[in-house]
């Protein structure tokens, strides 16, 4: 015996419970009401001329009618199953895709996902009460726990939400890949992120076509060598299979919108560059909207852009005419240069900038240093190895190296130092970042020692710098799971409203429920992210493996909406009726006045 | 002032030498063939004091009934009175009847002496007895009596009332006896009409309690002599003993029976929730009972058993019987038992 709905403990103290209280009822049944009659004698004599009934048997009869009537109404509601009365016990796992693309609409209102859910709930129903269940997500959101009871399983189902992160996958867990003959594995999918299942795995899909117009590439970014300028690049995806005319609008705060139409044959992709010709700084909002539009998702994205102002930079050097012209042409920057004699006599700048110089202590400022050889400069010197401590990652997508390529970078010698490689290899780095105590950012060589002045991405990359040490900290990133570099910072969304967030070690990670701008207020300050679901993957909703099959005989086979023959509870809840009548009819049904 | 301080009062009207002329008017208005009922001079406008006492089972409105009832018995017998009938037995009136061969042991002063001298033979004149009938009125007192609205204690008295005041008029002996688990209460016989009052005062004092046995009753009342005459019994006959050993009894001093069956129309169509408990007025005795249909039929199966029982008793031995509910007029029930020609002859 078991419950659906409930744990063994739980559907036994709900009957018990049930029983207790009718009993007490019967006990606590007020007594009948007192008739005076002339005499008892015409009575006596009827009850002796009729077949006594006992009352205490007639009570007892009562009661227990009242005790199966209740207790079928308790298990009907604990969902009782009884082993002799189910199908054989079976072993089902059940395998749900929750990618983004699972949010689009079908024409029956709901959701792809809400369509899923449903014919996985009714494949958990199947089977008798021995039987197991495993529920898995292609987003990673269950931790797998192997087969399970059924409530377990249908605990878990409805856990589940659909992922917003680019990439899913079929889970690859123990269950599932060792299938035997008595293991029957059900996949949900639209079949639009993971294309492909192993074999034995019958698949339910959930595809229906939906229009979606989507935002695949919204970019914001100053232009180069132009520091007080900013450009925007919208892309624009049609996978409808029909033209649509989307409306475009882009918000700039403390500016007008930015409205136009276009129109999108199928499959088109539109691209679009704006400059913003004003000094500007906030939120871009970039939003379309598309008639009949199934994926809402993809229709809006968001991008910050820093504020800009006119910064002081000291130049540390014994003299660097290319270095010093350079920096001048950034009209935002007030230069003065000076020499390492004169460093303790002058004042804090926004930035520094050593040539071929260390200060004996990392300034408060952010700073730019050029082959200091400056091991000891590095924040921490635990007398580990440098590579060990100090190396994190390369990130070759670092704002300073935006528009800039070191593939023809010729480098007589380099220092060692490792903290963020934005460009070289692990061994030898080329640029070294790092955010502590401020920002800084080094290049492992002299400019005369290599080529990179002469480059052509180099004033881009020294305009790159100055706005990374000085400007503030935007990051743009995908949906899922954001992890941003400041410990136990607290993340709002542009609402105001607070995100739950985890901290591991150094970084805090939340996860967007949807596209916006969210700001992680940290004890290192604050960064803004603007998170968006602009992949031309994921806007492709339509592109399903799925997307030829006529018909569906899965979905034949597992009609949703139809209580399953197995369980005991719609057979509970007509005895309880019938019960009922029995009891109104035999006890309760006025008979006299 | 209730009723008994009425009738006190009301003595005093018909008994006080003060008030003799009152009596001697009515006395003198009957002779002169102008009778005035006397009930109804104490209804008379002027004496307001004594119709304005009266109590609610015998208020104004139940003697202007009797008066009625009064009429229509006259109506029904004319000039006859039940009880100035002439007895069975020849005795010392003063209305011949016969003669008859003078035996030894007669009484010379009856012989016929001018029969003697003209035939030579002793001839004895008979003469009829003038003999005045016992009436019994027993008036069931028990607790189940108080049952029903009007209660079948009041309409058992009222009943009696009535039959008293017609069986006064009649110059019979009236006896008004109350019992329940024997005699109760009686008072005396009484002949004359104007000992109505005296009875009024008896029923109106009389209470009701106590379980029911009228073969006690009879036992205890009969034991004594009385003579043969007319028993009424007014009851509902829950006899916890049963009729049977009080009819056999009561047969045996060959009286004139007449029995009223009195009952309520609750009883008889009884109206109770399913479930009840029910509680004898008696015994105080209590059964739980789940009634049904079936059930309540029965019942009245066994009620209607109980008046044809006693119906056909009294049918095997020439009684009179008449069952009636409380919510018959007293008078239409007096009607009936005048014309079942008991009282009146």
């Amino acid at each position: 015996m078991t419950f659906t709905s409930l744990s063994l403990v739980q559907g036994l103290l709900l009957l018990l419970a049930t029983a207790i209280s009718i009993f007490l009822l019967y006990c606590l049944k007020p007594p009948p009401q007192r008739v005076v009659v002339p005499s008892m004698i015409i009575w006596q004599r009827v009850l002796r001329e009729r077949k006594r009934h006992s009352d205490f048997w007639r009570w007892l009869v009562s009661l227990v009618l009242a005790l199966v009537l209740g207790l079928a109404l308790a298990s009907a509601i604990g969902r009782l199953e009884l082993e002799v009365l189910s199908d054989r016990a079976r072993r089902l796992a059940v395998i749900v895709d929750n990618s983004a693309t699972m949010g689009s609409r079908i024409s029956s209102g709901g959701t792809r996902w809400t369509r899923a859910v449903e014919i996985a709930q009714r494949l958990l129903r199947e089977g008798s009460s021995g039987s197991e269940y495993f529920v898995a997500d292609t987003a990673g959101q269950l931790v797998s726990t192997g087969f399970t009871a059924r409530r377990l399983a249908v605990e878990q189902l409805e856990s589940l939400r659909v992922s917003l992160c680019e990439t899913t996958s079929f889970p690859t867990v123990a269950p599932i890949e060792f299938v035997d003959e008595e293991t029957e594995v059900f996949f949900i999918t639209d079949g639009v992120m993971v294309p492909s299942v192993p074999p034995g795995v019958v698949t339910i899909p959930v595809f229906e076509p939906v229009d979606n117009v989507g935002i695949t590439a919204f970019d914001l970014r100053s232009v180069p060598a132009q520091s007080m300028r900013y450009e925007i690049f919208l892309e624009l995806h049609n996978h409808s299979v029909r033209p649509k005319r989307v409306a475009i609008q882009i918000d700039v705060a403390g500016d007008e919108s930015i409205q136009h139409a276009v129109l999108l044959e199928p499959g088109q992709v539109f691209g679009d560059t704006l400059e913003l010709e004003r000094y500007l700084s906030g939120p871009v909002r970039a939003l379309i909207d598309s008639p009949g539009d199934g994926f809402a998702l993809d229709n809006v994205a968001y991008a910050y852009i820093g504020m800009p102002r006119r910064v002081r930079g000291v130049l540390v050097t014994e003299g660097n005419d290319y270095l010093e012209t350079l920096l001048r042409l950034d009209p935002r920057v007030t230069l003065e240069v000076i020499s390492p004699e004169q460093l303790s006599e002058a004042e804090l700048p926004d930035f520094y900038v050593f040539d071929r110089f260390a200060p004996p202590e990392m300034p408060e400022v952010p700073a730019l240093l050029f082959s200091s050889n400056s091991d000891r400069l590095l924040p921490t010197r635990s007398g580990a190895e440098p590579e060990e401590r100090l190396l994190r990652r390369i990130e070759d997508e670092h704002p300073i190296m935006a528009h800039v390529s070191f593939t023809d970078v010729v480098v007589d010698r380099t220092t060692g130092d490792k903290e963020r490689i934005v460009t070289g290899r692990p061994k030898e780095p080329f640029v070294i970042v790092s955010e502590r105590p401020s920002r800084w950012i080094k290049v492992t060589f002299a400019l005369d020692s290599s080529n990179l002045a002469l480059q052509t991405g180099f004033p881009i990359f020294l305009t790159n710098a100055v706005n990374w040490l000085t400007g503030q900290d935007v990051l743009t990133t995908s949906l899922g799971q954001v992890a941003v570099p400041m410990a136990h910072a607290t993340v709002t969304d542009i609402a105001g409203q607070d995100l739950a967030a985890r901290f591991v070690g150094e970084e805090t990670s939340f996860s967007p429920n949807g596209p916006g701008l969210f700001t992680v207020h940290g004890s290192g300050g604050q960064i803004v992210v603007a998170a968006n679901l602009t992949s031309p993957r994921v806007s492709a909703v339509n592109d399903s493996m799925l997307g030829q099959l006529s018909e569906s005989p899965d979905i034949e086979r597992y009609p949703i909406g139809v209580v399953s023959g197995s369980e005991l509870w719609p057979l509970l809840v007509l005895i309880a009726l019938v019960l009922l009548l029995v009891e109104w009819w035999t006890y309760h049904r006025r008979m006299t006045v | 002032m209730g009723l008994s301080e009425l009738v006190t009062r009301l003595e005093g009207v018909f008994f006080d030498d003060s008030h003799m002329d009152v009596r001697r008017s009515c006395q003198s208005s009957r002779f002169a063939g102008r009778r005035r009922p006397f009930i109804m001079s104490i209804l008379d406008p002027n004496r307001t004091m004594a119709s304005a006492t009266l109590t609610t089972l015998f208020d104004a409105d139940f003697l202007k009934k009797l008066e009625y009832l009064k009429l229509v018995s006259n109506r029904m017998v004319p000039g006859q009175l039940r009880g100035e009938h002439r007895a069975r037995k020849k005795g010392t009136g003063v209305e011949f009847s016969d003669y008859r061969s003078y035996v030894d042991g007669d009484d010379t002063k009856d012989v016929d002496w001018k029969a003697f001298l003209r035939l030579d033979k002793l001839i004895i004149r008979i003469f009829d007895e003038e003999a005045d009938l016992p009436v019994y009125l027993f008036v069931d007192s028990s607790a189940s009596m108080r049952f029903g609205e009007p209660s079948k204690f009041d309409y058992g008295r009222k009943i009696a009332a009535a039959l008293a005041y017609i069986g006064l008029l009649n110059q019979d002996r009236i006896s008004v006896i109350g019992y329940a688990d024997g005699v109760a209460q009686q008072i005396a016989s009484k002949r004359g009409r104007n000992q109505i009052w005296r009875i009024f005062s008896f029923l109106d004092r009389m209470e009701s309690s106590g379980e029911t046995s009228l073969h006690k009753t009879f036992r205890a009342f009969f034991g004594t002599r009385r003579r043969r005459g007319l028993v009424l019994v007014a009851s509902d006959f829950m006899d916890p003993d049963g009729y049977e050993a009080a009819f056999d009894f009561i047969r045996l001093f060959r009286h004139d029976i007449f029995n009223l069956h009195i009952l309520s129309p609750e009883e008889v169509r009884p109206q109770f929730p399913d479930e009840a408990m029910l509680v004898d007025s008696e015994s105080g005795a209590s059964k739980r009972l789940r009634m049904s249909p079936s059930l309540l039929a029965a019942y009245q199966r066994e009620m209607g058993g109980l008046e044809s029982g006693i119906e056909a008793y009294c049918s095997r031995y020439g009684w009179g019987y008449v069952r009636t509910e409380t919510s018959i007029p007293f008078e239409d029930l007096i009607i009936q038992i005048f014309k079942q020609g008991r009282f009146l002859r």
